[in-house]
């Protein structure tokens, strides 16, 4: 659980680094912008799963 | 008076109604098949007949008119793709639908539908808005199972929420304001005046319900996975979208003053709806649940865009929010109708739903397919499909408004859109999987497949086919410029790439996935337990005690002479000894006299002694009165 968080964290740190990055660069408007926001728009959301998925719980999708 | 002056210009709403009506006389053969048919098709004419008109006026008070059909380019957009959409549902249910309640239910939604956007007054639109939440319960209950069942319930609970949070904000709005019609003077789009306050903020959550806002929209991923295969069809179409319209209607451009600033909330909710529903989907295992979080995330485009509103560019105004909101909505019925059949083709021919059991499809429902593909690139907005467009369209009109976070947040909308795609469309119909065993899906139910897919690459590759029809004209706008498609290559080629990189982390599982309705389901157990339990407990209690009261009343009134002997001699008796036990036998001796003593002859009075006591109590009463001022007028 604890090795699983602190993956989480660290992609997380990742991905916010990336977000200043393409902040920065949506000001710029250089080329290869989508590219870098594609790889952190993929990244935010395997981060958003990751977290999403602690509270998730074992068994069929039901009520 | 009614007023009927062209008989071109029906209520589409009338062809539905009567056509499920009419329904059960066909009974369940061929004839039907035939009936129904016949019956998309006249619905397809009778809105394509439809001019920009008021009609079908009835006065119910002075004042107060309730208008049926009220044609505007707003509402004849919103008409023409319910009727395209709901002949292919029509044709869709052909061999699927055995019982024609189901078939009846659809009829009466898709009409109350129609309905609701042709109204001309929000009292008409909130009786349709009523009809359909009803209608499309019944496609949820059709299913018969226990899942089904009580989902439908949770569904009506909110949809009833909603409604009568509609009614109220109609009510206190036309009490501030006195406006009720949608319909302009000569010319322009009818547009709602709503005034800030209470009613303001009810009306947005009463249409909030039906555009499934984030914390209002627990219902759409709990019912609509759960409806009947071609009821889902149904489904996606009309509630959501009906509550975009309704937006349009009331909300385009709305704002609300927050921290000394005007906040363009909606676009804001807009935005957030579409993350939300992207990274609720991806998680999702069953099919129809992972489309169903999408219907959230593509409805915060349209919201984003109606939030968004008017637009100021270049020295031009031009409404391009509200345009790319209501384009989306076109394009998204569209292809969400078609991911729907795909799926229920697929649930059809294999009885299996969840992503983990799927898979090896592509060469045993080629069409299916390569229709879902299609239907999958159309709503991940890639170059040369329908969603390409209408998504461009809202995402331009936030970079004009100069809204950088939302636009870059729509953006994430569209990586996230792409991954959950290929999530359903690889694990599917390409993951392999030697066990399954399925065939194409029926021809009835082929056939508005491949017509909309059609339709959703024929409004990609030629979009003024849809700028005609829009409310408002396009300008400063061009999706098929060099910038705007390769943007739109890079971001779905990494995003391509990154998913077969990362397609471990994303493949589905057998989870649980807790939403916000988790809390909801909590404190709905709360207040059921509040009311069982402390609740019951206090209602005994009163019961208990107004028993009591009204006992000792009767017992007092038998011989109150007597009785009031008997009090003072208990009250005496207690002050004098206000530490002795009750056992004692000078108690028990008074208990065991107080029932006896009403039953001993009482004292009478006479007549005139009672009046005489009558009379000075009311004497007294008359002079307390007069002390306290309290006769004066």
């Amino acid at each position: 659980m604890i090795g699983k968080i602190l993956k989480i964290v660290l992609i997380g740190i990742a991905v916010v680094l990336g977000v200043a990055l393409v902040l920065f660069m949506y000001d710029e408007q250089i080329m290869g912008f989508y590219l870098v926001f594609g790889v952190v728009g993929v990244g935010f959301f395997l981060v958003a799963m990751q977290i999403l998925s602690l509270i998730q719980r074992e068994g069929q999708q039901d009520d | 008076m009614i007023d009927i002056s062209s008989i071109a210009n029906i209520p589409p709403f009338i062809i539905y109604f009567l056509g499920a009506a009419l329904l059960p006389l066909f009974g369940k053969g061929s004839a039907r098949k035939v009936y129904l048919i016949l019956l998309a098709v006249v619905g397809l004419i009778g809105v394509a007949v439809l001019e920009p008109h008021v009609g079908w006026v009835f006065p119910v008070l002075p004042g107060l008119d309730l208008t049926f059909l009220y044609v505007d380019r707003l509402s004849l957009i919103m008409g023409y793709i319910f009727a395209i959409i709901g002949a292919a549902a029509i044709l869709y249910s052909l061999d699927i639908v055995k019982e024609n309640g189901e078939l009846m239910c659809g009829l009466l939604y898709l009409g109350s539908a129609m309905g609701a956007v042709f109204a001309g007054d929000f009292f008409t639109l909130y009786i349709f808005w009523e009809i359909m939440a009803f209608a499309s319960l019944g496609l949820i209950w059709y299913t018969r199972t226990e899942r089904a069942t009580k989902a439908g319930m949770r569904y009506i609970l909110f949809h009833l929420f909603g409604g009568c949070a509609l009614l109220a904000g109609i009510i206190i709005n036309y009490m501030g304001t006195g406006a009720i019609s949608l319909v302009p003077g000569a010319l322009g789009i009818g547009h709602f005046p709503v005034e800030l306050g209470l009613g303001y903020f009810l009306l947005l959550i009463g249409i909030g319900v039906n555009t499934a806002f984030i914390f209002l929209h627990t219902w759409l991923p709990d019912s609509y996975p759960k409806a009947t295969l071609a009821g889902a069809v149904f489904m996606c179409v009309f509630t959501t979208k009906t509550g975009v319209y309704v937006l349009a209607r009331t909300f385009p451009g709305a704002e609300l003053p927050l921290l000394g600033s005007d906040v363009p909330f909606l676009a804001y909710m807009g935005g957030l709806m579409c993350i939300y529903g992207v990274v609720f989907a991806l998680l999702q295992n069953d099919v129809r649940k992972l489309l169903s979080y999408h219907i959230i995330s593509q409805v915060g485009y349209m919201v984003a865009g109606v939030g968004i509103g008017m637009v100021i560019a270049q020295g031009e105004i031009t409404h391009m929010g509200i345009n790319g909101g209501i384009a989306h909505v076109f394009n998204h019925i569209l292809y969400k109708a078609l991911l729907f059949m795909c799926m229920g083709a697929v649930i059809y021919r294999t009885g299996k739903r969840n992503l983990t059991e799927l898979g090896g499809l592509a060469k045993k429902m080629p069409v299916t397919m390569i229709t879902c593909v299609i239907a999958a690139l159309s709503i991940s907005g890639v170059v040369g499909f329908n969603g390409f467009v209408s998504k461009g369209m809202v995402i331009h009109a936030a970079e004009l408004s100069h809204m950088h976070i939302l636009t870059l947040v729509l953006m994430l909308g569209s990586i996230g859109t792409l991954l959950s795609f290929l999530k359903l469309t690889y694990f599917t119909f390409f993951k392999r999987n030697d066990e399954i065993e399925a065939k194409e899906a029926p021809l009835f139910m082929l056939i508005p497949m491949c017509v909309v897919a059609f339709l959703c690459i024929a409004f990609g590759v030629y979009p003024q086919l849809l700028y005609a029809i829009l409310p408002y004209p396009v300008v400063l706008y061009d999706a098929y410029t060099l910038a705007h498609i390769v943007s739109n290559l890079e971001l779905l080629a990494v995003t391509t790439f990154m998913f077969f990189a990362f397609r471990v982390l994303i493949m589905p599982h057998e989870r649980i996935t807790y939403d916000i309705d988790y809390i909801y389901r909590k404190a709905g157990r709360g207040i059921i337990w509040f009311c069982e339990k402390p609740l019951t407990a206090f209602a005994s209690a009163m019961d208990r005690g107004v028993h009591r009261l009204t006992d000792s009343a009767v017992w007092f009134s038998r011989n109150p002479a007597a009785a009031s002997v008997v009090l003072i001699t208990a009250t005496c008796t207690k002050l004098r000894n206000p530490f002795a036990s009750e056992d004692n036998g000078q108690e028990r001796d008074r208990k065991e006299e107080k029932p006896q003593l009403v039953d001993e002859p009482m004292e009478k009075l006479s007549i005139g002694a009672g009046v005489m006591i009558v009379l000075l109590f009311f004497a007294i009463y008359l002079i307390v009165m007069f002390i306290h001022g309290w006769l004066s007028p």
